[in-house]
């Protein structure tokens, strides 16, 4: 589908986080299950989700169990939750909901927006599947629900205004991108996880 | 989670220049008007911080996302009324010249009714799936708003204030 053009695995730079007040925070991941949110703490019911309460329940558990491993809780919720619901719009506004020890303090790139963007056009034949994608790799990268919507809201709106998307000539448009590319720090495996993807597709025998 | 508290002045901000698109100079006047539009009234904070970053011409993505990140106590959302989305949906969708002016005016109005750009943002991205799936398009309003077919019975003080506020517009007199 591509022809490949010699794209090796770019430099990836992390960019740092100026913050405008100190990063401090008295809100910090708890130690224990018992202690991570609970759906009583939302201002929504199970039934609002069309599940049954011990499924959400156990999404909950689940996500906890997987955040004390990894520490990623907000990911770790989403994933358990659309599991048990198809109520997705409910389960983007629980998690956007969360506090910010659940997702951590950086914020999206540009650049792999982009790169997820492209890869998720590169690979699939419809929007709702381009979305998922996209929404899929993001929110595994650390980012938000919320930033996921708040980009597709925009694109459906106004395209690709700079042509980025539809010049590409490598399913992650690296071609598109300059040399270093600037990424935060969840979006680097991420990243070196669609390049060997892409690597495989250009080479006729990727499984994406 | 802890609901907003009208008290409770200890917001956080982690907000960066280079990630919206502003120069340091805008930043630090977007957020000392943003602080001074609030007032005694922090839940209101989300929405002044929003739109004097809109003002000094932040990156819209960035925008979003950036004040998604404010403490709750930002924010005054309570609830989902969808009925008073719908409406100021319809009634920005028929009055703006442009979609891309819909839309700034529609989110204007759901922050000042105390909505985080994430829950308008998905309200706006499922409704509109929803209609493409169901309907094939995404429908737009081909009229003016009949607010006698809403029923705002209930519905928080901002809200309200903000039906009341776009129902006296000239478009609808």
């Amino acid at each position: 589908m591509f022809k490949f053009l010699g794209f090796g695995k770019r430099k990836v730079a992390q960019t740092g986080e100026p913050p405008t007040q100190p990063p401090s925070s008295p809100d910090q991941m708890p130690s224990e299950v018992s202690q991570f949110p609970k759906m009583g703490d939302f201002e929504m019911t199970a039934s609002d989700l069309f599940a049954e309460e011990r499924a959400i329940e156990q999404a909950f558990q689940a996500a906890a169990s997987q955040a004390l491993q990894n520490g990623l809780y907000g990911q770790a919720l989403f994933f358990e939750l659309v599991k048990v619901t198809s109520h997705e719009q409910l389960v983007d506004k629980i998690v956007d909901g969360l506090p910010e020890w659940a997702f951590g303090t950086d914020r999206p790139s540009e650049h792999f927006r982009l790169i997820v963007h492209a890869w998720a056009k590169s690979t699939t034949s419809d929007p709702i599947g381009e979305y998922m994608c996209f929404k899929q790799n993001t929110l595994m990268a650390g980012w938000r629900p919320g930033d996921v919507n708040a980009y597709w809201v925009l694109y459906n709106l106004l395209g690709d205004p700079t042509g980025s998307l539809e010049k590409r000539k490598h399913p992650l448009a690296l071609d598109q991108l300059p040399g270093d590319i600037a990424l935060r720090k969840g979006e680097v495996p991420i990243y070196n996880y669609l390049h060997g993807q892409a690597e495989a597709l250009m080479s006729g025998g990727g499984n994406a | 989670m802890p609901k907003p508290s009208k008290t409770d002045t200890s917001m956080k901000i982690t907000l960066d220049p280079n990630f919206l698109g502003v120069t340091a100079e805008d930043f630090a006047s977007a957020i000392m008007l943003g602080q001074k539009a609030t007032g005694s009234d922090p839940s209101t904070f989300g929405y002044h911080l929003w739109l004097k970053f809109f003002e000094a011409d932040a990156e819209l993505w960035a925008l979003d996302v950036s004040i998604d990140r404010l403490p709750p106590t930002a924010f005054g959302e309570v609830g989902t009324h969808i009925g008073v989305a719908i409406a100021v949906k319809n009634w920005a969708y028929y009055q703006a010249p442009s979609e891309l002016a819909a839309l700034i005016t529609f989110k204007k109005m759901m922050l000042k009714a105390g909505w985080k750009p994430s829950t308008i943002n998905g309200y706006l991205h499922y409704g509109e799936r929803m209609e493409k799936k169901v309907l094939g398009k995404v429908m737009r309003p081909t009229g003016p708003v009949d607010f006698s077919n809403y029923d705002f019975s209930g519905i928080p003080e901002r809200h309200q204030n903000v039906i009341d506020e776009i129902r006296n517009t000239a478009s609808y007199s």
